[in-house]
């Protein structure tokens, strides 16, 4: 195992910590784009950017309701985001415990 | 969406950079435990603050009907301090469950809707109950005794015990569980030590369970 053959799309700071702040919740749960925001500590249009990556490999699912200042983001993480990340923490304790 | 934010961390900003596999680990770990806590409905601090409470509260209606001959029931100043003090856990448990779930939907969303009106149900019941009690002519050791010191706890915990067994949380099942303990324990304590039995009983139960999620946020 080498750094190289850990999941790219995860193995990047701000997804790494959005992938692992969706994944406390239970599954089905959403979580407002504000609250990931105000969480994370990235700037709104890097999150948008991280997460435009993430869902076009379908780690997660975002959904938006109502328009203008009363619009809503909601961002869930997808079975297969979920599974992607076990596999990635399995991956990096592999790669760790050979170092 | 929203306003921009500035990032505390210039290296979280954007971009694809790679980062070292123990550094990612530990920023996995440190950013699940964060959100651990920030979703965290029941932080060992609330229940510290209930056990506090509820001793404080049933201590005193314990206090007020010692050495009652006949017994009468907790006096005026006893039942405000009790009234008083679940009223301040009510709205201290609202704000951490509000902060807590705040932008959180789905699921859980809905499995609180069925806790509050579960809860709900139970204060309306254990409120009717009472007056039909003492409608039917029952002694005031009982109406103002055993009952209002035991029987909310049987209720509530019979509420815990059901939806925590037909959704498979055994958190809830176990509380559950404690407060039909506690509410019978109580019962046979007598409508004079109901209210001391039941007070140190939640007060060891918040304690226990306080306990309980400190040592898992450390493991």
């Amino acid at each position: 195992m080498t750094v190289g053959e850990l999941n790219p799309l995860i193995h990047v700071p701000a997804r790494l910590r959005i992938m692992a702040t969706l994944s406390v919740l239970p599954d089905g749960d959403t979580l407002l784009f504000t609250r990931l925001q105000d969480m994370i500590g990235l700037s709104s249009g890097n999150l948008i950017t991280h997460l435009r990556k993430l869902e076009d490999a379908k780690y997660i699912h975002t959904e938006k309701s109502g328009n203008g200042a009363a619009s809503r983001t909601e961002v869930v993480l997808t079975p297969k985001g979920r599974q992607a990340l076990n596999v990635y923490k399995a991956a990096l304790r592999d790669l760790i415990d050979g170092l | 969406m929203d306003q921009e934010k500035k990032p505390p961390n210039p290296s979280f900003a954007d971009g694809d950079e790679k980062i070292d596999p123990r550094i990612a680990a530990q920023l996995l770990q440190e950013t699940t435990s964060q959100a651990k806590r920030q979703f965290d409905v029941w932080p060992p601090y609330l229940l510290f603050i209930g056990a506090v409470i509820f001793l404080l509260a049933f201590g005193t209606a314990w206090w007020s009907v010692r050495g009652q001959h006949p017994y009468v029931g907790p006096s005026g100043g006893a039942l405000a301090t009790r009234y008083g003090g679940i009223l301040v856990w009510i709205i201290v448990v609202s704000v951490v469950l509000k902060r807590a779930n705040s932008g959180v939907g789905g699921r859980s969303a809905q499995r609180r809707k069925a806790y509050r009106s579960g809860l709900i149900t139970v204060i309306v019941a254990y409120s009717i109950f009472q007056g039909a009690l003492y409608h039917a002519g029952a002694s005031h050791a009982i109406v103002y005794g055993v009952y209002p010191a035991s029987v909310p706890w049987l209720f509530a915990g019979t509420v815990f015990v059901t939806i925590g067994a037909i959704r498979e949380e055994l958190p809830a099942l176990t509380l559950g569980i404690v407060l039909i303990a506690i509410g019978l324990g109580s019962a046979f304590a007598g409508p004079v030590d109901a209210w001391l039995v039941t007070g140190i009983g939640l007060a060891v139960a918040f304690v226990s369970f306080a306990t309980v999620r400190i040592v898992q946020r450390r493991s």
